[in-house]
């Protein structure tokens, strides 16, 4: 794009003072770059010597007002909650829609929200919501169980073309509507029974049904906004909500501001006057806004490189698991990875614990099952784990003793700095341990997720984070109707044992089937999972009320800053006045 | 003059329309689309959102509905972020580049042109050396070591000025310094090559004899002659300083357009690629053409 190129030659006619300009300058600039050299070396050396002496990374006074400034990332690609994918969509729509239910900010359990109060059918098929009669619009107009209706019409009808709709498809009816197999939208499981009593009816029972309803694509939207100004009912001047924040300004790829909802149902809770939420991209802009003291809290947004000599160092920064796995995809479609031998032999050759604690130190947690850690009541069978000697027996076994006639496979990544670390020493490990040779391929996201969807790679890298604390959020995925299965691996006995574990209304007797369902995924290994994710985050000692959560979900609703946190430090709650 | 301006402006018409067309086509060369995402979604829900946005069509009706909407000034609805469109887009992060890209200009030129002018007063002298100096270490530091640098001394060390963000005056500083150094670099390596020449010039010579001061000379005599270089090293210049900012925007996060070039190409963002694209080929051309006009007002003798 630069035309630099030519203005260099351009600039360059130094043939008519008669010498070059370089040899004209060269022995001066030696003297003189000497003493640069040292003035800038000294004052570099003395910032550094002088900075980051504290026990806190930068800056930490306390903004002047009661307002909350983060960095949410990437600019969303929507306001619309019924249309949004990405978390810092969800983390903008959760300041200013609010659900039947909304979550408890240290243990996600799910709260009342619009909903005051709910019933369940003993089958646990019917769910009846009783909505409160002061949750309202921003506009003044009550927040009614036709606005649910609505709105989760609107996500399920197939001309809206939500992509996240299927979170709905629990309810009766649903996928049909969607898929356009069923025209009739009366025939949804959706009814409202009058103003302020919704009655949903599912499919099957679903553990996680409260938990969902406080999810951002199964919030109301203001139906009056929608109709009047399609696609932009939410820029800032149109936009009508019903949760805790308003929206004020947006400015695309720098800020969304927000001031507190005085119609919220709960307002009086609501303790921060404003939030302002960054979009920045670049990690290392982010850490310096931190750094300066300009921004309170980076939820991710943090440099990789920064991560391992930040922990045990600063008192601010946070790094806690959530419920996300990194694993590798087999293409078993292809040989010679149809052979279930050689995939466990793959697995088997890989030290996780070396990836993680010596390669990437990120706090992430070494893992060969398939669902991540964290789940109270679920605790995956045993994966393959790291064992040379097996690997290479179970290699021999499968007819390439010591690696011999292997042929070379190859490993695509889309385009990151750390999914390259982490397969170069795979790379490394699989030549060691197996004397195999694997090349690595990545391409940049559209390509890749092509190839991935095409079956178009031998050994592919995914990752996943869960929508909903429950491990079928995992185990779903390698269905093999699901869309994100994308190995060419199907069971048949692995799709049953799921389907019996939907219609299971006993809960303890349900994790028991997920759990054979991933004792049966690691016997016969379409993915090799490689560890649980952890989220690292930078959160300022004033700010109180976020917590570590499993879901790296975190509601700002009665979050406040605490002036004299210098005097209680440590806690993370407690009262700001 | 009003017909070479107008004979320039009836080229560009083509020269327009055919950015347009390669681009469109080329863009579609790429594998995936605007709609491709890591969780898979019904093949259905795919087909819907393609109908949408008119993807569904074979690919000449697109185009030329593409250029229809061209006539009317629409550039249509960014795939990306569906709710804004990519006229939107360009009128939100047109004036921030433009702010931007003025800052730096200025920095380039205050600081350039006197160097520069400097430099060649005291030919062979030690500013001369030290201004040289100076301008090697400008060419060889790149934007994206320059920018963090300054931000490591000036907003993390000595807190003078914030680290990124935009909209307050002294967001402005360092990303303007940061974009305009090599600009600045290459304004005073022109003038000083030229002031050089100008200066052995006859007429200098004359005028010397004739007892004007020096000051008068570089100022009235000199400099109108030997800036005609730089005035054609601007257009292409600031065509480059408003669009060509990506580095320094990601760096300081600043809101502006040079973004959505890389951007909006990696997310197959097809509106805005095409919109901004073109929107960069007619400030290039406008930029060029306001060049050509103010050379034939610092140089009667060019003819056209």
């Amino acid at each position: 794009m630069s035309d630099m190129i030519q203005v260099c030659h351009a600039g360059g006619n130094s043939e008519k003072e008669g010498k070059p300009v370089l040899a004209g300058c060269l022995p001066a600039f030696l003297r003189w770059r000497n003493l640069c050299c040292a003035l800038a070396l000294g004052l570099l050396l003395g910032a550094a010597g002088c900075r980051q002496q504290g026990e806190y990374f930068g800056k930490v006074d306390p903004p002047s007002e009661n307002v909350l400034r983060f960095n949410n990332g990437t600019e969303p690609e929507y306001i619309d909650p019924g249309l949004m994918t990405g978390q810092p969509d969800g983390r903008i729509a959760a300041l200013l829609f609010e659900g039947l239910t909304n979550n408890d900010p240290r243990t996600l359990q799910a709260r009342p929200g619009v909903a005051e109060r709910w019933e369940v059918s003993p089958d646990q098929i019917t769910y009846t919501f009783y909505l409160r009669r002061n949750a309202v619009w921003s506009d003044g107009r009550p927040v009614t169980a036709q606005d649910f209706v609505y709105s989760w019409t609107r996500v399920l009808d197939p001309k809206t073309a939500s992509r996240y709709a299927s979170q709905l498809y629990h309810i009766a009816n649903a996928e049909e509507f969607n898929q356009g197999r069923l025209p009739d939208p009366a025939q949804l499981g959706l009814r409202a029974l009058d103003d302020h009593t919704l009655e949903v009816r599912l499919r099957h029972p679903v553990p996680f049904f409260l938990y969902l309803t406080s999810f951002f694509t199964l919030y109301p939207v203001p139906r009056r906004a929608v109709e009047e100004h399609g696609a932009h009912w939410t820029d800032p001047a149109r936009i009508v909500g019903n949760g805790p924040f308003l929206l004020v300004e947006h400015r695309t790829h720098d800020r969304f501001e927000f001031r507190r909802n005085p119609r919220y149902w709960n307002a009086a809770k609501v303790r921060l006057e404003r939030i302002i939420a960054y979009s920045i991209d670049d990690n290392y802009t982010s850490a310096n806004l931190y750094e300066s003291g300009r921004v309170d809290w980076l939820p991710g947004s943090l440099p990789a490189e920064y991560v391992p000599p930040m922990r045990g160092r600063f008192r601010d920064f946070r790094s806690d698991p959530f419920l996300a796995v990194y694993y590798y995809l087999f293409n078993v479609t292809r040989p010679p990875l149809d052979n279930p031998l050689v995939r466990r032999a793959l697995s088997m050759a890989l030290d996780r614990r070396a990836i993680t604690d010596e390669l990437l130190r990120g706090g992430q947690i070494p893992g060969a099952h398939f669902v991540p850690i964290g789940f109270p009541d679920y605790h995956s069978p045993p994966g393959p784990e790291y064992n040379p000697e097996e690997a290479a027996r179970l290699l021999a076994q499968a007819g390439y003793p010591d690696g011999a006639g292997f042929p070379r496979l190859e490993i695509l990544f889309n385009t990151l700095e750390s999914h390259r670390k982490v397969a170069e020493t795979i790379q490394q490990m699989w030549a060691k341990t197996l004397h195999i040779q694997v090349a690595l391929r990545n391409e940049e996201w559209a390509s890749y997720l092509k190839s991935r969807n095409n079956l178009e790679y031998d050994i592919a890298r995914a990752g996943w984070i869960g929508d909903y604390p429950d491990p079928s959020s995992f185990t779903d995925l390698m269905e093999s109707t699901n869309g994100n299965n994308n190995t060419g691996w199907k069971n048949l006995a692995y799709d049953r044992l799921l389907d019996v574990a939907r219609r299971e209304a006993d809960p303890l007797r349900r994790m028991g089937l997920l759990q054979q369902s991933e004792a049966l995924l690691l016997q016969d290994l379409p993915v090799l999972p490689l560890y649980t994710y952890a989220s690292n985050a930078l959160i300022k000692p004033y700010v109180r009320g976020i917590y570590a959560t499993s879901q790296d979900l975190h509601p700002l609703n009665e979050v406040c800053i605490d002036r004299r946190w210098r005097e209680r430090p440590g806690e993370e709650d407690g009262a700001c006045d | 003059m009003t017909k070479f301006i107008l004979r320039r402006l009836a080229v560009s018409i083509p020269v327009i329309f055919l950015v347009a067309t390669t681009t469109f086509f080329i863009m579609r060369l790429a594998p995936g689309g605007p709609f491709q995402s890591e969780r898979a979604i019904p093949e259905e829900i795919r087909a819907n959102l393609e109908a949408k946005f008119g993807l569904d069509q074979p690919l000449w009706v697109q185009y030329g509905r593409y250029l229809r909407n061209l006539l009317r000034f629409d550039l249509g609805p960014s795939y990306k972020y569906p709710e804004r469109t990519v006229n939107q887009i360009i009128a939100e992060g047109f004036p921030v580049s433009l702010q931007l890209g003025l800052a730096a200009l200025a920095f380039a030129l205050l600081v350039g042109i006197p160097g520069g002018v400097l430099a060649a007063v005291k030919h062979g002298g030690v500013l001369d050396r030290l201004t040289m100096s100076v301008i090697l270490v400008g060419i060889s530091v790149p934007t994206f070591v320059l920018g963090p640098l300054l931000v490591f001394v000036f907003a993390l060390t000595l807190y003078w000025f914030p680290p990124a963000l935009w909209g307050a005056p002294e967001q402005l500083v360092l990303p303007a310094i940061t974009l305009g150094l090599p600009y600045s670099v290459f304004i005073a390596r022109l003038t000083r090559a030229e002031m050089l020449e100008v200066l052995s010039q006859d007429y200098i010579r004359t005028a010397r004899a004739k007892g004007v001061g020096e000051f008068r000379i570089l100022w009235r005599h000199a400099l109108n002659g030997a800036l005609l270089p730089v005035v054609s090293f601007l257009g292409p210049a600031v065509a480059d300083l408003v669009t060509g900012s990506i580095v320094v925007e990601k760096i300081f996060a600043i809101p502006g357009l040079g973004r959505y070039f890389v951007e909006s190409a990696f997310s197959r963002d097809y509106t805005t690629v095409l919109g901004t694209v073109l929107f960069y080929a007619v400030l290039l051309i406008l930029a060029n053409l306001v060049v050509d006009v103010a050379y034939r007002f610092l140089d009667p003798r060019i003819e056209y």
